[in-house]
This record gives C-alpha cells, structure tokens and sequence, in this order.
C-alpha cells in the first residue's frame, strides 16, 4: 500500500523541521534577549517570509515571474479586516459601506475563513486565464492585476477607505500565531514542492515541450499552484490585518512587491530553503539600513542622513544576485542537502 | 495500433508532409527514413499532439488521436523522445523519470524501470542532473523517461545521433531487450541507415512530405524511387 507520503516529501518534512527549529530559535531569542518594539520587526518579517514562501509554490516551482501577490495579501487583508470589525466602529468607519457591510461582525475564525476563500475564489477566477498563459504575458497580467485591484482599493473609499486608515481591526493575533502560521506554510510549501504536481510544475520550468510529451497537464498544474500561492498570500494578509488593527491600500502596492520578490531573488527561487534564508537576510539588512538611514555615530564619527538607502539595497541585491548568483543562494537545495551533503559534488537536490 | 491514413500537414505554403499513410503494427520495430527536410520529425510531431494535420487521421488502436493535446496523446499510451534532448535539468535523473511514470497508461509491471535502469546503465547516475551525465547517458535517459509512461507506441526520434559505433550498437542490442521486456511498437527515425536496416523490421521512406515506400526493408531498399531520392545508385545498406 503506498504511504500518504512518498519518500521525498518525507525527506522534506525533516528539512521543514530544521527550517522550524530556525524559526523558533529566532522566537526564543527575541523573548529572551530581545526589546519589546523589536516584536513588531519580528512579525512583520514572518508575515513577509509567508508571502515569500507563497511566491516560491507558484513563481519559484514554475519559473514565472509574477507580481500580483501584494494585491491577494491586500484582497484577504480588507475582506478580513470588514469581516471581523464590529459593527459599532464600521457604522464609523465605513458609514457609506454597501450591501450592509458595515452591519455586521464575525467571529476572526470565521473572518479568516470567509477571507481565504475570497482571495481563493478571486485566485481561481485570476487562474483561468493565467494558467493559460506564457512566460512574458503571465508577468504582464500579473501587473494587470496588482493596478486593478490597486485602483479598486484607492477609488471605493466607501469599503476601502482608499489611502485613509480602515481602523478598528481587533488585533486578536499575536507573534505566537504568526510563528505558527510561517512553520505551516514551510510545511505546506515543502510538501507541495515534493509532491507530484510539483514536481511536475518543476518539469514544466524546466521544458515544458518535454514536460507535455511526459503526460503533463500544463494548464491544470499551473491553476493549482496559482491558486495555491493566492492561499498563502491570504493567510499573510489576514495575519496583518489582525496583529496590525489599522490597514490602508498603500502597503499593497509595488514597494511590497519589489521587497518580497527581492527576498525570494536573493534565496534561490527554486528552494523553500531559499525564501526562508532570503527573508530573513534581507530583513535584518533592512534594520542595519534603517539604522544607517537616520545618521547614526559611529565610532565617533557622525554619518550624515542617507534616507532611501533600504530601496538602493533592495536594488543592489536584485541586480547583484542576477549578475552573479542568478539562482540565489541556495540555488536547487534545500537545507536537509547542506545539513546531509552528499559525498559527489556534482549531486543536486531531488 | 498505429495507423496514419492520409495525413498532410502544411505550414503557410509550404507541404511538409503531403497524404502519408502507414501502420505500425503491435510489437514491431518500424522504421522511418528519409533526407533532411523529407518531413519525419514533423510526423513524429503529428503523432504525438504537437501538431494537427491540416487534413488526414492518426489512429492508435481505432481511436482517433489528431486533435489530442500532446499530454493526453502521451497518456494514451504513445511516448516520445526528441532529436535535440528536452531533459529536466534542475531535476536528478530519478526524479526525471518520476516525472512520466506518475501518467504511467498501465502500472502493473512495477520493476519495468527498475530493470530497464540497470539495462541501460543509469543505475550510478540517478542522483545526478542531467547535465553532469555523458551525452550517450542522456539519450538513454529520454529512452527510459519515455518507457516510464508504459507506452504502447514508443516514438524515437534519431535515438543515436552523435553516438560512437560501439554505443549504436548497444543502443541496438538495448532496444530489442526492451521490446522483449515490454511489448509495444518502437517508430524509429535515424540517419544511420546502418542501424536503422539492422534495426527495422519494417520501414516506411518520406522525401520532400511524400510517401516513397513502406514494406519490408529489404522490399523498400530495392524500390526504384527510394534509390533514386534518398539511397543513391552505389549506396549498399
């Protein structure tokens, strides 16, 4: 009888538990040692490191560049945030809401539900015509889509409040429910990546003429990947909407999208390892940069103002990774491959 | 099992395959020879879904097959190898093949790859990318992906190209115990018309889209037209 698990996606549960441990070593230190304001960074990095790991399933599996996912986190976030609000803070929030919107309040698991099959149903319909397209015109619809549902945001000031704070969010999560969630998406994204659909998306990166000789439905793994990817964007966008309690439109938007895509650039798209080691090495950058911004003294010296640095940093290390490290730092492996390297150097990952 | 009734295929104005018929039958070897441009590699194209003909029918056991995607084509039961290799370069050997035997038509011979592993000799290489293997090893893998899918027609398309002597040879050897192994019909392209005379047990010859001939090879070689078009007055095969 065959096992719910076939022999690499076991293999990929152990490297989800190095990933895991990593993440809760991080956790540990900061209820340790760390400062409360730091909790924030923190959640906001795992946060982040969902959405990046959301990137790998569809864009890193299948070689696409894609970057609508800020406008998924977004989707999820508002349908989140209405959701759970109170009744009482919408009829002040959002007096002109809708079909009732500002009458009515859910429990945050309903909320969350209800949110994650929005973006899921949006994902689907988005899907259709995504999973039938090519490499260059998935990217631009992609675009298409992240200034649509950019614009829908900023123009129906009615439910979304546009760039205004949508206030009044009960902020019911907190970083032990965010650390959870970025274990399970490590978990999830893992098993997906070893699992025959992605395997075959990996395939189809790879050549897709030849993947479709070898019984590959092109179509059908890129819908599911697509729709899977627009779920773990949800999940991030539902996780900041409830630790946040104030959304706007603004953080949806390109800026977002340039950050994330740059931490998955800088991992290794192919790797779960990857977006895991790129997130967090470009959110600690990120502080360093921040600290630098505002014109710390450094051994006696006054280093002047360099505001904008963190955007010139995001640049560098695109074009960087690019030029001299195209599939990142982790390339093909994952960590179980560096943990137990295999003695040929020319042995890759699965 | 494979029958092509007057296909034709044109691209604007020009007629790469023009009213061909034949009929591979279950388990035998079939050859498809012709110059450069006589239209075999746009035939394996339309046998196997990567091109529709413009008039004609493909017929794998009575079922037609022209306007099947190429993934359904392959999951009915017919494989393909490419005459400039499509591997899956970011995956192991293993998992290359892993990626076909998951549409597996049939299941029920477990050890078929395993066996056929050993045969060919990838058994020390499946935890290595295809590019680190030897270029004869990565014809034998797109052999081995393509039986993965058990097909019932295995297209091979100019599966010796770029081999020495000796590993044509093997290939040659490789291929009967493969049919032995698992009965279906192989339609070979090659332009070693040494091996593919060895090989073929029958043998169909296209020039310029056209059908020449299709019989028994050594009916086929006597034909006036094939000499003339393609084996030349003093060729001997």
């Amino acid at each position: 009888m065959r096992g719910l698990l076939n022999p690499d996606q076991k293999r990929g549960l152990i490297g989800s538990a190095m990933l895991a441990v990593l993440i809760l070593v991080i956790v540990g230190a900061y209820v340790l040692w760390g400062e409360t304001y730091q909790a924030r960074i923190l959640y906001a990095t795992f946060v982040n490191l969902i959405v990046v790991i959301g990137l790998q399933v569809f864009m890193g599996n299948g070689n696409y560049a894609t970057f609508s996912h800020a406008a998924f986190m977004g989707i999820a976030a508002y349908a989140a945030a209405i959701c759970v609000t109170p009744a009482t803070v919408k009829a002040l929030s959002l007096p002109d809401a809708p079909w009732g919107l500002n009458a009515f309040e859910m429990h945050p698991v309903s909320a969350a539900l209800v949110a994650l099959a929005i973006t899921g149903i949006i994902g689907a319909l988005t899907g259709l015509f995504m999973s039938r397209l090519t490499n260059v015109s998935i990217t631009i619809v992609s675009i298409a889509i992240l200034v649509i549902v950019h614009s829908i945001f900023l123009h129906r000031t009615d439910i979304f409040k546009g760039n205004q704070a949508l206030f009044g969010i009960p902020r019911v999560f907190g970083l032990g429910h965010v650390t959870a969630l970025v274990i399970l998406a490590i978990v999830a994204a893992r098993l997906f990546r070893e699992s025959r659909l992605g395997l075959r998306l990996r395939a189809v990166a790879d050549d897709e003429v030849g993947a479709r000789a070898m019984g590959v439905n092109v179509v059908r793994a890129r819908m599911i990947a697509w729709v899977a990817s627009t779920l773990f964007f949800a999940t991030a966008g539902i996780a900041y909407a409830f630790y946040l309690g104030t959304i706007s439109a603004r953080p949806f938007y390109f800026n977002y999208v340039f950050l994330t895509v740059a931490m998955l650039i800088l991992g290794g798209l192919r790797s779960v390892t990857g977006a895991v080691f790129g997130t967090l090495l470009i959110s600690l950058g990120l502080e360093i940069i921040r600290w630098l911004e505002t014109g710390p003294t450094l051994g006696g010296v006054k280093l002047p103002e360099m505001l904008g640095l963190s955007g010139l940093l995001l640049g560098i290390v695109i074009v960087g990774v690019m030029a001299f490290r195209p599939h990142g730092l982790m390339g093909n492996r994952e960590i179980e491959d560096i943990v137990f390297r295999p003695k040929k150097t020319t042995e890759i990952s699965k | 099992m494979l029958r092509v009734e007057g296909v034709s295929k044109s691209f604007g104005g020009v007629q790469a395959v023009d009213d061909v018929s034949f009929t591979v039958t279950d388990t035998e070897i079939h050859g498809l020879i012709g110059p450069n441009g006589a239209g075999k590699t746009t035939m394996i194209n339309l046998i196997s879904g990567f091109l529709r003909p413009t008039q004609g029918r493909i017929l794998l056991e009575d079922r037609e097959i022209q306007n099947m995607p190429p993934e359904t084509v392959a999951r009915s039961g017919i494989a393909r190898t490419f005459q400039n290799l499509r591997l899956f370069r970011n995956l192991t050997v293993r998992r290359n093949i892993e990626v076909a035997e998951s549409h597996a038509a049939d299941a029920s011979d477990p050890t078929l790859i395993d066996d056929a592993i050993d045969r060919f000799g990838l058994g020390p290489v499946l935890g290595l990318a295809p590019d680190a293997l030897s270029y004869g090893h990565m014809r034998r893998l797109e052999i081995i992906r393509a039986l993965a899918l058990r097909p019932r027609v295995l297209l091979l398309d100019e599966p010796a190209a770029g081999m020495n002597t000796e590993e044509t040879e093997e290939l040659f050897r490789n291929l009967l115990w493969l049919r032995e192994r698992h009965p279906c019909a192989i339609l070979l392209i090659d332009h070693d018309l040494k091996f593919i005379m060895s090989a073929s047990e029958t043998l169909t010859v296209m020039n310029m889209g056209r059908l020449l001939a299709s019989g028994l090879p050594q009916d086929v070689t006597k034909n006036e037209e094939v000499i003339r078009a393609y084996l030349g007055h003093g060729e001997t095969v």
